[in-house]
């Protein structure tokens, strides 16, 4: 429930003050790995992680202050879009798969 | 006397969906042949972070039920049997029965723990057992992982299947004829002792682990139930500081993996009774043990392991108090590859030899001699544990296997007496996972 208030929470942000926000990001999970190991993007900027793999994933977003969002199961063939509305440096990892861990900065543009 | 020495040896088990509720994968995801212990990359790794990856989900703890059922058919018949048991053609309705927690405690710490009833010793027992901390970090710009382990038989901890307590043969019998000599290394430790170690992993290729052990108390013996399971002769009562290092080298792509690595173990013992003897025995164990993994597609996966190990062991006080040789040597020496199709049918074939310094009084064969060689060929069938499959929340493994001796206990004459055929069944349930399906929404 707390993670989906953030999630909500970091959406709404992105609703407010992306108008003029890049077009989105995806990033593929595939080979249980991601296909950046890192990635800067705007803040505003959407990014969409892409399970093209044939297992689930769990996506986790965690920033600095270690606040985490979960994409819960993520089912193959689905998408999870994370708006980032924030500037800063963030971890994503796969809690299903330890080692899938990539990192993204978010820059104000 | 062999009975007994089998009882050491037998009743290796894990296999557990509880690790399934806990990520949402199926048994093939981490284990060759949908059945553990035998592990696949994603297995070493969810081993390696300490059990807690996790799908994100709340779960109910992940409690698992294991349940084995056999025939042991040897070529001859054996003298000593057991209370209950026959001297050749047993079956075994509840051979071994065990409950595990399997998963994760906190975010980094985690846990696999066996408590387990022997039918043949009619106890209940402590078994494995392997608390992890796990913290990923990035050393020298890699990423990388440090941990500590607290666990009860050296290599339990181990992420490789090539070293003694996750190798093959996966399942055994605890009735059949097995060998007399066993290295210090090969489970001879296993819940005699209480060890913690750290560990790190560097960049998926290097492995370095350093444990050190202690024996359990007789006090804390008897109550895990450990004593009256296993045969005190072969117990030697007491060691020291037992210290334990393992370095290994890993390398892998996306069809094949490598592995080569190395262990020591060192022991200091005494004989049953004797600690006021002086100086114990000291047992230095080397060995040498190498994996390689193939993956080919969904349907192909083959996984080769092999270990040797050398034992001096110089016997300081069991010279002086049972006649044996001062100083004595065991080299044991194995192999083993297996071919999985669609992580169902999975046949295995192993070569094994162990030889060393003849010595009567501290082997126990008629001739002095320790050899013993010959080989195991096993064929598993296992229907559930993949993506598919109809219950997640269960799994089983029938398994036909079939050891022949060349050379038994120092004589090739007679050894094929001690030839044995094995069928098992082997049943793992997560009955909390059962639960979580059966309330979820249709």
């Amino acid at each position: 429930m707390k993670q989906s208030v953030v999630a909500l929470g970091l959406a709404s942000m992105f609703a407010f003050g992306a108008t003029l926000a890049d077009p989105p990001v995806t990033v593929n999970q595939a080979g249980l790995k991601f296909s950046s190991k890192d990635l800067e993007v705007n803040k505003g900027q959407t990014v969409v992680f892409l399970n093209e793999d044939t297992t689930s994933h769990n996506i986790t977003v965690t920033d600095g202050n270690g606040v985490t969002v979960n994409s819960g199961l993520q089912p193959p063939g689905t998408k999870f879009e994370m708006p980032f509305a924030k500037a800063g440096k963030y971890l994503v990892t796969c809690g299903i798969h330890p080692k899938m861990r990539m990192n993204i900065v978010v820059k104000q543009p | 006397m062999i009975l007994l020495l089998a009882l050491c040896v037998a009743g290796r088990t894990q296999a557990i969906p509880a690790f399934a509720q806990q990520t949402g994968q199926p048994c093939s995801a981490c284990h060759v042949g949908a059945f553990g212990p035998q592990l696949k990359p994603y297995g070493r790794d969810f081993k390696l972070y300490g059990y807690t990856s996790s799908d994100g989900q709340k779960h109910l703890p992940p409690i698992a039920l294991t349940l084995q059922t056999s025939f042991t058919h040897s070529a001859g018949d054996h003298d000593g049997a057991l209370e209950g048991l026959e001297p050749n053609d047993n079956f075994l309705g509840y051979q071994q029965i065990s409950a595990y927690y399997g998963g994760r405690v906190t975010k980094e710490v985690g846990a696999f723990v066996q408590v387990t009833y022997d039918q043949v010793g009619a106890v209940a027992h402590w078994d494995n057992l392997d608390l992890r901390y796990a913290h990923p970090l990035q050393i020298f710009g890699q990423d990388s992982v440090l941990g500590i382990t607290l666990n009860n038989s050296p290599t339990v901890q181990d992420l490789w299947n090539s070293t003694p307590a996750w190798g093959f043969p996966y399942n055994t019998s605890p009735v059949a004829p097995t060998p007399s000599a066993t290295s210090l290394a090969d489970g001879t430790l296993a819940q005699q002792v209480l060890g913690v170690g750290g560990y790190v992993s560097w960049n998926d290729w290097l492995y370095a682990e350093g444990t050190v052990y202690r024996s359990i108390s007789r006090y804390l013996a008897e109550r895990l139930g450990v004593e009256s399971s296993r045969t005190t002769e072969d117990l030697y009562g007491a060691y020291g500081a037992v210290p334990y290092g393992r370095v290994a080298l890993e390398h892998g792509n996306d069809k094949h993996y490598f592995q080569a690595g190395a262990f020591t173990l060192e022991a200091e013992r005494y004989p049953p009774g004797s600690q006021s003897a002086g100086a114990p025995d000291h047992i230095v164990d080397r060995a040498f043990d190498a994996s390689y993994q193939f993956k080919g597609g969904d349907n192909h996966f083959v996984s080769a392991h092999a270990i040797y190990i050398h034992e001096n062991e110089d016997l300081r006080a069991d010279h002086l108090e049972n006649g044996t040789l001062s100083k004595d040597e065991l080299r044991t020496l194995r192999a083993d590859v297996s071919y999985s199709f669609k992580d169902t049918l999975t046949p295995s074939f192993q070569l094994f030899k162990t030889t060393g310094s003849r010595d009567a009084a501290l082997w126990g064969t008629p001739n002095g001699s320790p050899e013993s060689w010959g080989y195991v060929a096993e064929i598993a069938y296992v229907p559930w544990g993949k993506m598919r499959s109809p219950i997640p929340w269960m799994n089983l493994r029938l398994a036909a296997q079939y050891v022949s001796y060349r050379v038994f206990d120092g004589s090739s004459r007679e050894s094929s007496l001690n030839d044995t055929l094995f069928l098992s069944l082997w049943v793992a349930v997560a009955p909390l996972y059962a639960v979580e399906k059966s309330s979820l929404p249709k």
